[in-house]
C-alpha cells in the first residue's frame, strides 16, 4: 500500500497503516480486497450526494458478483486490489 | 559565533499538529519553542448557551483517546455547580470507565508511539515486522482498556452514556464478568509491559520539576482529590484559577498555562506517580520498584515504564471495583438546576484537567473554561528540551532530531486537546 508508515501523528493513521500493520503482524488474509467510494460533497448538511448515491449502488454490485461467483481476486495467489 | 540548524518537517507519533524549533548558538541551547499552529477548536464557545445536560457528549468530542476524562471533569464540575454529590456504585463505575481510558490510552502511547524510540524504529508498523507478538500484546491490552469503555460509556470512543448525575444506564453484574475475564488476561500482560518497558536504555536525565497533580485521601487519583503540588501547594479544584494562569504566546494556539508568580509544571503520570506512589496498589508498587523506579521519577525518558505501572494499577483497580460492584437502583443521582459556578479537576491520562462553569438557573451553560493537560505542560516540554538537547549536540543533526521528538513525546503531547503534526526545526546558527 502506498505511503503506509505510522510515521506521522496518529491523525495520519488511516487504511494504508491499518493493512499494513495486520500485515506486519502476520495477519492479514491472504486476499485483501478494499472496496472504497470517493466523497463528492463535504458540505455542512448536504445530504448523500447522487454520484455517491449511484457508485453506492455500483460497488454493492461489484461486490456482490465477485463474492457468488468467485471470479474476482481469489484467483490470483497473492492478491492486493483497490477498486 | 556558530549557528546550526536543524528542521524536522514533521514531528511523529504524537497526537496532532505542531511544530518545533531549537536555536543552538555557540554550541548552547538558546531557544526551543514548541509551536503548536493547529487552528483553535473554540469548544468553550460551542457550549454556551447549550443545556448542562449536553456537556458530556460536546466535551468528549474533544479527544478521541482521552474522551471520559473530559466527560468525567464536565459532570463533575457541573455537579459541584448543583450541589449533587455522586456516591456508591455510581462513583465506582466513573473508576471503572476511568481505569478502561487509562488503559486504551497509555497502552496506545507506550506500544504503538514511545516504544519505537527505545528500540530504533520509525514506527509502529517497523517494530511489529520485528516484534510482532510484542505489538499484539499491545494491541490485546488496549483491547481490554476498549473493552471497559465500551461496555459502561456505550462504545469506545467518544461515549453516549455518561450523564450529569451518573449513567444513562448501569451495567448487570453478570455483565462484568466477561470484563473480569478479560482484565485478567490484561493485568498479567500489563505486568509483562512493566517488566520490558524497564529493560530499555534510559538516558540519566533528571529535573527539578513542580509536579502537580490531584491527591485523594485513600485513592490513586482519578475523579476526585485536592490539588496539590511537590513544592506544597494544597487547594480545592474552585481554587485553580487563583494558583494558576494561562497566557497567550505567539507561537501556540494552545494557551501557555503558569502558576501565578511561580513558572512552568507537569502534569501526567510523573506527577501523579511521585505525588501519589503511597496510593498505588501493593501489585503496582511491587513492579515498580522491581522496574527500578523509586517513590518519585524525575527522569521523563522514564514515563514509558511509569504509564505501564499506571496501566497495571488500571487493570487492578478494574478488578477490584467489578468484584465488589453492586447493582445501584437507580442510573443516576437526581439533579436539579440551579444558577452557580461549578469547578471540576480530574486526572486525564496526560494529567490535570480542570473544567469550569457558569450556569444559568435552568441549567443552560453560560461560560465553559477547559484547560487541557498538554497546555499546561507546553513550557516544561520546551524547558526539558533547553536542559537535555546541549548534552547531544555532537550528535549528527538526523539523530539530534529524533532525540527532540522523543524528548517532546516523553509527555505525550495531545496537540488536539490543547487546541495537530508537529514540525520540528534546529537552529545551530552555523
Amino acid at each position: 500500500m502506498p505511503q503506509a508508515s505510522f510515521g506521522l501523528s496518529t491523525h495520519g493513521f488511516g487504511l494504508s497503516e491499518a493493512i499494513e500493520l495486520t500485515r506486519a503482524l502476520g495477519q492479514l488474509p491472504p486476499c485483501c480486497v478494499v472496496y472504497a467510494i470517493e466523497g463528492s460533497s463535504f458540505d455542512v448538511g448536504a445530504p448523500l450526494s447522487p454520484l455517491v448515491a449511484a457508485a453506492v449502488a455500483a460497488v454493492a454490485e461489484q461486490m456482490r458478483v465477485e463474492i457468488a461467483g468467485n471470479t474476482g481476486p481469489r484467483a490470483e495467489a497473492a492478491c492486493m486490489k483497490l477498486h | 559565533m556558530t549557528r546550526r540548524t536543524i528542521k524536522v518537517e514533521g514531528l511523529a507519533r504524537v497526537e496532532g499538529e505542531g511544530a518545533l524549533k531549537v536555536v543552538v548558538r555557540d554550541g548552547a541551547v538558546e531557544t526551543a519553542e514548541l509551536k503548536i499552529f493547529e487552528p483553535p477548536r473554540f469548544f468553550e464557545a460551542l457550549l454556551r448557551g447549550r443545556a448542562y445536560s449536553e456537556a458530556p457528549d460536546i466535551t468528549a468530542r474533544i479527544c478521541g483517546i482521552c474522551p471520559v476524562a473530559y466527560q468525567m471533569s464536565a459532570v463533575h464540575a457541573i455537579e459541584n455547580a448543583f450541589g449533587v454529590t455522586v456516591t456508591g456504585p455510581l462513583r465506582d463505575l466513573r473508576r471503572l470507565l476511568y481505569c478502561g481510558e487509562w488503559i486504551e490510552s497509555h497502552t496506545l502511547h507506550i506500544y504503538m508511539l514511545h516504544a519505537p524510540d527505545f528500540l530504533g524504529y520509525e514506527g509502529a508498523i517497523e517494530m511489529a515486522r520485528d516484534h510482532p507478538k510484542i505489538v499484539r500484546r499491545g494491541l490485546e491490552l488496549k483491547k481490554a482498556g476498549n473493552a471497559v469503555v465500551s461496555l459502561l460509556g456505550g462504545r469506545e470512543i467518544h461515549p453516549i452514556n455518561v450523564r450529569v448525575g451518573g449513567f444513562y444506564r448501569t451495567p448487570r453484574r453478570r455483565e462484568l464478568q466477561p470484563l473480569a475475564d478479560q482484565l485478567k488476561w490484561a493485568r498479567d500482560a500489563a505486568l509483562e509491559t512493566v517488566q520490558w518497558a524497564a529493560g530499555f536504555d534510559f538516558p540519566e536525565c533528571e529535573r527539578d520539576y513542580e509536579f502537580v497533580s490531584l491527591r485523594h485521601g485513600d485513592e490513586y487519583p482519578f475523579n476526585e482529590g485536592r490539588i496539590v503540588s511537590s513544592r506544597g501547594l494544597d487547594i480545592a479544584p474552585s481554587q485553580y484559577d487563583e494558583y494558576f494562569e494561562e497566557t497567550q504566546v505567539e507561537r501556540s494556539t494552545a494557551l501557555h498555562a503558569r502558576l501565578r508568580g511561580g513558572g512552568p509544571y507537569l502534569v501526567g503520570p510523573l506527577a501523579r506517580y511521585s505525588l501519589n506512589f503511597d496510593r498505588l496498589s501493593p501489585l503496582a508498587q511491587g513492579a515498580a520498584r522491581e522496574a527500578g523506579l523509586g517513590i518519585t521519577c524525575t527522569n521523563p525518558y522514564r514515563s514509558i515504564v511509569v504509564r505501564a505501572v499506571e496501566v497495571l494499577y488500571a487493570c487492578d483497580e478494574a478488578l477490584n471495583i467489578i468484584n465488589a460492584y453492586e447493582e445501584p437502583e437507580r442510573p443516576a443521582a437526581t439533579v436539579q438546576p440551579r444558577a452557580g459556578i461549578g469547578y471540576g479537576a480530574t486526572e486525564a491520562p496526560r494529567g490535570l484537567l480542570y473544567h469550569r462553569y457558569r450556569l444559568e438557573a435552568d441549567g443552560t451553560i453560560a461560560e465553559a473554561n477547559i484547560v487541557p493537560p498538554t497546555s499546561q505542560n507546553q513550557a516544561s516540554i520546551e524547558e526539558d528540551l533547553r536542559r537535555f538537547i546541549g548534552s547531544w549536540l555532537d550528535l549528527p543533526d538526523e539523530s539530534l532530531r529524533h532525540r527532540c521528538e522523543q524528548t517532546v513525546r516523553n509527555h505525550d503531547p495531545c496537540i488536539s486537546c490543547a487546541t495537530h503534526f508537529l514540525r520540528l526545526e534546529l537552529d545551530r546558527a552555523q
